[in-house]
């Protein structure tokens, strides 16, 4: 019942309060009950049952939120896509997921064709027809249950098809009793949010608005219109990923603009280096705070501020990254061995956690479910230690995971792109550190006849089946992909050959052979 | 389309990971649909106002979107 729950009590508190706001539109608490209110009634009339999945394919707007609170006040469960989403994995999603509607703007539904594709209705956001769902009768909604799933949010999978991660309304409220506990997330704030709402860390955004706070949406991120709205709305805080605190230091307007309303900068989904927090807290004059999460754990899960003392990490570890944080208040965490036994701090081994904020599970993927959840505990898959005064440090990741400026990409799925391409052999990607991404992807091929390949041509079938953050930044001809005695793919001996070569490196004139 | 080699067309080559991929994009083409990152847009945008040293506004944010577009942000600078 969280996301309706909070809305409700939201309208009777503050009603007159700006809840969201967009470039184009605002909506107070009382308009954001009664909309949402008449699009479930709506949607009840278009045959939603309890537990109907919703396609949600939009770019940042005031009204997806909006959906996914009204797709839970009429007992369905909102499911967002990344709208720049190829129409492989499209596909992909909704044959597992089996949405009965989608909403997504006009421009998404006719590329993807996705009135023919979903089971009943596609409806456009931003057009007549979806604005006369938010002015019909309000009664007769219905309110889920805590443990009913509220979002189901798709992850890219080490298989190379995306898995479906089901989060309960049990698990939102979970991430606002952590983050408002840490943070003192209160109604006087007003949050810039420019990372795509279609992402787990949305559930930080819906803390913030449980909270009582404004969520100030950007539809896209560039540093001039942070630094703009910024000042403009007198925003207190905003949650980025670290490159685009990075490309917020480089933009012209920095020095000219009144940033002294911030009063912390959370930033997520990669790791933030010494470098870049030192330079960021030069320039800025706020408070940055570190949110390590997993869309499994239900968003976050540790959180350190930067106004806390770095720990100094462990001796037989040398160059320990900057903490991930110490858990948030009902989030437990676990390091532990192969055999799944806690081990000793200071002992590194694989991050588990558990707690209320964990997901419920894989939709339609029990074995998937099984592994992940073994134990009771949420497998993250990050490999670290945890020091003894509980602070946890990353060092390695379990699975071939690329994380590209907060994005998740496994090379499986670009792989299995490249290996169905006429002509090619044999593919493998990896991941490759960049200053601006904190990791970009890279592949390799190998000719079927050892006949030139045409790397563009490779390129653009990855742009068209890929969404393009998970295209490969450089991509290498090479006689043979090393493998070990069982066929797995030896990604480190791909990156020494990388890092060997330096004219190899990706940053420019990538396409090389 | 423009001619192959414009301002623009040069400058999209420069920041994006595979420059060729630029060559390919008719001139008046959405960046965004023919394939282009959204992120190689905002590098895009920093390395325009490091040459021009002047910010950019919401205008020609809005404007670089089309490499005729990056071609009239330039010329307006220029």
């Amino acid at each position: 019942m969280w996301l309706p729950h909070f809305v409700q009590r939201n309208a009777l508190v503050r009603p007159l309060a700006i809840a969201l706001s967009d470039a184009a539109r605002q909506l107070t608490w009382s308009e954001l009950d009664a909309r949402t209110d008449s699009i479930a009634c709506a949607l009840t009339d278009l045959g939603i049952a309890s537990g109907d999945r919703v396609l949600v394919m939009s770019s940042n707007r005031v009204e997806v939120i909006e959906l996914y609170i009204a797709i839970s006040k009429a007992g369905g469960i909102a499911c967002p896509l990344n709208p720049n989403s190829s129409l492989p994995e499209v596909e992909h999603h909704i044959a597992n997921i089996e949405p009965i509607g989608a909403f997504a703007e006009r421009t998404v539904l006719e590329r993807l064709g996705l009135e023919d594709r979903v089971s009943r209705w596609a409806i456009a956001i931003g057009e007549e027809s979806y604005e006369a769902l938010t002015r019909g009768p309000r009664q007769g909604c219905r309110l889920p249950h805590q443990g009913d799933a509220a979002l189901i949010f798709s992850t890219s999978a080490t298989t190379g098809r995306s898995k479906a991660v089901v989060v309960s309304h049990r698990s939102l409220m979970a991430c606002y009793v952590g983050m408002a506990a840490e943070t003192a997330m209160s109604p006087s704030d007003i949050m810039l949010n420019p990372c795509p709402l279609f992402h787990g860390s949305v559930v930080i955004g819906l803390a913030l608005l449980a909270a009582g706070g404004q969520l100030a949406i950007q539809r896209d991120f560039t540093p001039q219109r942070f630094l703009t709205d910024v000042a403009r709305l007198r925003a207190t805080r905003a949650f980025v990923v670290p490159s685009m605190i990075r490309f917020v230091l480089a933009a012209k307007a920095f020095d000219a603009t009144d940033l002294s309303s911030l009063r912390e900068i959370m930033h997520g989904g990669g790791p933030m280096t010494e470098d870049l927090l030192q330079a960021a807290l030069q320039r800025f004059s706020c408070r940055f705070l570190s949110v390590y999460g997993v869309t499994e754990g239900g968003g976050p899960i540790a959180l350190r501020g930067s106004d806390e003392p770095r720990p100094p990490g462990v001796a037989h570890v040398s160059n320990p990254p900057l903490p991930a944080g110490r858990m948030i208040p009902g989030a437990q965490i676990v390091v532990v061995d192969d055999e799944g036994d806690s081990v000793p701090p200071g002992e590194v081994g694989e991050v588990c956690v558990r707690g209320d904020g964990v997901m419920e599970r894989y939709w339609r993927n029990e074995e998937a479910t099984e592994k992940t959840l073994a134990g009771g505990w949420l497998h993250t898959g990050d490999i670290g230690y945890m020091d003894a005064a509980g602070y946890l440090f990353l060092l390695d990741r379990k699975h071939d995971l690329v994380i590209r400026g907060g994005q998740n990409v496994y090379p499986a799925e670009i792989e299995s792109v490249l290996r169905k391409q006429a002509g090619v052999a044999d593919a493998a990607a990896v991941g490759v550190p960049s200053d601006e991404w904190g990791e970009v992807p890279v592949a390799f091929v190998v000719s079927a006849d050892g006949a030139p390949l045409d790397l563009l041509a490779l390129i653009a079938s990855c742009s068209a089946e890929l969404a393009s953050y998970k295209r490969p930044a450089a991509l290498y001809v090479i006689d043979e992909i090393p493998r070990n005695a069982a066929g797995k793919i030896l990604r480190r001996v791909l990156r020494e050959r990388l890092g060997a070569r330096t004219e190899l490196r990706p940053s420019r004139g990538a396409v090389a052979s | 389309m423009q001619d192959i080699l414009s301002p623009g067309r040069q400058l999209l080559m420069e920041v994006l990971d595979v420059p060729e991929v630029a060559a390919r994009i008719p001139a008046d083409a959405d960046l965004i649909l023919a394939g282009i990152n959204s992120g190689d847009l905002i590098r895009l945008g920093l390395s325009i106002e490091e040459r021009t040293h002047r910010p950019l506004t919401d205008d020609d944010l809005m404007d670089l979107q089309t490499v005729d577009g990056i071609d009239r942000v330039l010329a307006n600078r220029t």
